[in-house]
């Protein structure tokens, strides 16, 4: 069988899943740390960025403890210094707020107070704040030292929950117990809190690196000899020559032991180079422990630093990522925004006063959108339940429309059925004569009456079916009193016919009748009538 | 980089399925159809291209016989209504995956019509039988006694179809899909439009 395609479209799905597939076969190495990447070279990168950083630590802390020790001194309080060094050690420990915040805040209240116990007791209290506010502890513990000594708008700036007024009338006690009363155990609370207990692990990792960069610089001292420093910068120049050549040299040294077999092998695998390296860490260790035991006793253990240390590089190493990812994100996000015509169009009509289904129709092209199919789906059902609801108003809207038109009309019949009433009972007008005419004629028969043409009086017909209204008198009394100039007496009207005509003068008599009678009925104005109709 | 096939490609065909399903079934139902009708319409030019005939010279191909030919006769009908059309999908070299709408051609004797020659234009190279052994077994030479039939078949079709082909070309259905492409994609183009207008239509409402 042939096939031959006639049309079709490339699905990527296959090449989108397997993309994703390697990005985390990719993400999973670098988590083991065996990413092709990271070669030994980088390694040594990272760690000789590790040593410089833990000598920038060491160098760091040690001025802080310097810095402090003498202002203690110029306080005093030199002889505290010692126990202040341990209680900011166990304290950044407990807290999770780095002794290299510490030591300056503490430097400021000591200052201000010259008091080692008042400025502990406001150092806590800085703690407390800083951890309930946000603020950082230079500026709370400047804020407190400020208004020891009286200055207590800087506390105001904190916005710590004290007036104007509290400030300006209290006394610093006063104050520093309103606050202590409000903040307390807020940094206990904190450094008990997930990002406290990271801050905790930080804190150790930062001891680690001090404390292997106060090695490394210990090391770099000893090897000065007598003199110090000022030897080892001479010597580091001469130590670079002797290097260099005593690395040439020992490469041909290994290889001459190689071949030696009793000196090549100790034992099974061990080298007798190996072997000597590991008496060397040996004797390094036991030369640190002897040092440590005489000054202090380590109270932390330095596998959990260790694994503190390794802990906070992943953390940095992952936060990094992470932050990198989130941008990448974000800006193709925003770049999406910008130039989605039909998004934008969309949300500029939904920010408009617009009826429920028109938003709900809106909102299911906006859906439409996305990737996520659930929004999709539940976009649709609120379409179509907004369309249910438009219908329903619309139907309702045009029953009440139709109760308003029955009502008018059922209001007008009863107006109609009033008025009919009203008419019913008025007294049924009869009009006299209008004109009656003499007939001149000599052909009227004998006994007739001469009023036989008066003219028909035009009668509303009556709908009350009773008996008709009796009226009393005249009923047109008041109109003839109104005009008194007009004759109402139809007996004064009188047309006579003289004409010597050709027609019959009956005949022209009833013809002028007939147009009287047309005037009157249909209340033309009978001046015109003079001259035709 | 995305594979090229044969055929006209199109976009937007996969994503307005998905879309239609979701939302308007009716419009997808009237999508299909016409679909359909742009299929039908190429399969019914392909089947017209059918000759009547076997190519002349060739006429015992017409006629119904046993061995080798059996199920292989030129029957017109029979080529014409081997040729059919289906969507399905096809996985292409790669990664790459592809919704396609096929015309085949299910009868032997139509795929012996629409590719003869393409491969070996003046039939298979021979190889002697050898002395004693009913067949050769070298594969894809000819074995046969009448070396030159095969030239002599594909000729008498080339001149039937005025067609030569190579490679990857066709005589009828091959040729009808080439010439229809542009009407192809034009019509294809306006029914994935239809529906897409259709659909918002709908969703304006």
């Amino acid at each position: 069988m042939i096939k031959i395609p006639i049309f079709y479209q490339l699905n990527k799905l296959g090449l989108v899943n397997a993309s994703k597939e390697l990005r985390k076969l990719s993400n999973q190495t670098k988590s083991f740390g065996i990413t092709s990447k990271l070669s030994i070279g980088a390694a040594s990168v990272a760690l000789t960025a590790y040593a410089k950083k833990s000598v920038a630590a060491a160098i760091a802390d040690q001025k802080a403890q310097a810095t402090l020790a003498q202002t203690l001194k110029n306080v005093g309080k030199s002889a505290a210094t010692p126990m202040l060094t341990k209680y900011i050690d166990t304290l950044q420990r407990a807290t999770g707020v780095s002794e290299e915040l510490l030591r300056p805040a503490f430097e400021k209240l000591v200052r201000a107070t010259g008091d080692v116990t008042e400025s502990q007791r406001l150092l806590a209290l800085t703690l407390d704040i800083s951890a309930s506010t946000g603020k950082t502890t230079e500026q709370v513990s400047a804020s407190l030292a400020k208004a020891y000594l009286g200055q207590t708008q800087a506390l105001g700036r904190l916005g710590i929950g004290l007036s104007k007024a509290e400030l300006k009338t209290n006394s610093f006690e006063q104050i520093t117990a309103k606050l202590t009363k409000l903040f307390e155990g807020q940094a206990k609370v904190a450094a008990s809190t997930y990002a406290g207990q990271m801050a905790i692990l930080g804190v150790s990792a930062q001891e680690a690196s001090e404390r292997i960069g106060i090695e490394l610089i210990n090391s770099l001292i000893s090897l000065g000899g007598q003199n110090g420093v000022e030897n080892l910068a001479n010597q580091m120049e001469r130590t670079a020559t002797a290097v260099s050549e005593v690395i040439a040299g020992l490469t041909t040294v290994i290889s001459t032991i190689k071949k030696i077999p009793i000196l090549g092998n100790v034992g099974g695998n061990t080298s007798i180079i190996g072997a000597t390296i590991d008496a060397i860490r040996g004797l390094g260790r036991k030369s640190i422990a002897k040092r440590d035991a005489k000054t202090e006793t380590n109270a932390f253990d330095r596998g959990l630093n260790n694994r503190a240390l390794d802990l906070a590089t992943k953390i940095v190493a992952k936060k990094k990522e992470a932050a990198k990812i989130d941008k990448a994100a974000a800006a193709n996000t925003k770049l999406q925004g910008m130039f989605d015509i039909d998004a934008i169009q969309i949300a500029a009509a939904l920010k408009g006063k617009i009826n429920e289904l028109d938003r709900k129709s809106l909102e299911a092209m906006q859906a439409l959108k996305t990737a996520d199919k659930n929004d999709d789906i539940s976009a649709l059902k609120e379409l179509e339940q907004a369309k249910i609801s438009a219908d329903a108003a619309d139907r309702s809207r045009k029953i009440a429309a139709l109760q308003d038109t029955i009502n008018l009309n059922k209001l007008a019949l009863a107006d109609v059925e009033s008025t009919l009433g009203k008419i019913a009972k008025l007294p049924v007008p009869i009009l006299g004569n209008i004109g009656g005419i003499t007939p001149t004629s000599p052909n009227i028969a004998a006994g007739q009456s001469p009023n036989y043409l008066a003219p028909v009086t035009p009668m509303m017909p009556s709908t009350n079916t009773g008996t008709a209204p009796v009226t009393t008198g005249d009923p047109f009394a008041a109109a003839r009193a109104a005009l008194p100039g007009v004759n109402f007496n139809p007996s004064a009207v009188a047309v006579t016919v003289n004409a010597n005509t050709i027609a019959d003068p009956d005949q022209l008599t009833r013809l002028i009748q007939a147009g009287i009678q047309a005037v009157a009925r249909n209340g033309w104005s009978s001046s015109g009538s003079a001259s035709g109709f | 980089m995305p594979p090229k096939l044969k055929g006209v490609e199109i976009t937007g065909y996969n994503e307005t399925v998905a879309l239609l399903k979701k939302f308007d079934k009716d419009s997808l139902k009237i999508m299909n159809k016409e679909i359909y009708q742009v299929l039908k319409v190429t399969q019914m030019d392909a089947r017209s291209q059918v000759p009547n005939t076997p190519p002349s010279g060739l006429s015992n191909w017409g006629k119904t016989s046993g061995g080798a030919w059996a199920g292989r006769e030129y029957q017109p009908n029979g080529v014409r209504m081997g040729i059919k059309t289906k969507i399905d999908r096809q996985r292409v070299k790669g990664m790459w995956t592809s919704k396609t709408a096929f015309i085949t051609q299910s009868d032997a004797a139509g795929a012996i019509y629409e590719t003869a020659g393409r491969k070996n234009p003046h039939g298979q190279p021979h190889a002697p039988r050898i002395k004693g052994q009913k067949r050769g077994t070298s594969k894809n030479y000819s074995n046969s006694n009448n070396p030159d039939a095969g030239e002599w078949f594909i000729n008498q079709i080339e001149k039937q179809s005025n067609l030569t082909v190579r490679g990857k070309q066709g005589r009828i259905v091959t040729k009808t899909v080439e010439d229809r492409a542009p009407y192809i994609e034009n019509e294809m183009r306006d029914v994935i439009t239809r529906a897409t207008k259709m659909l918002n239509a709908k969703l304006a409402k």
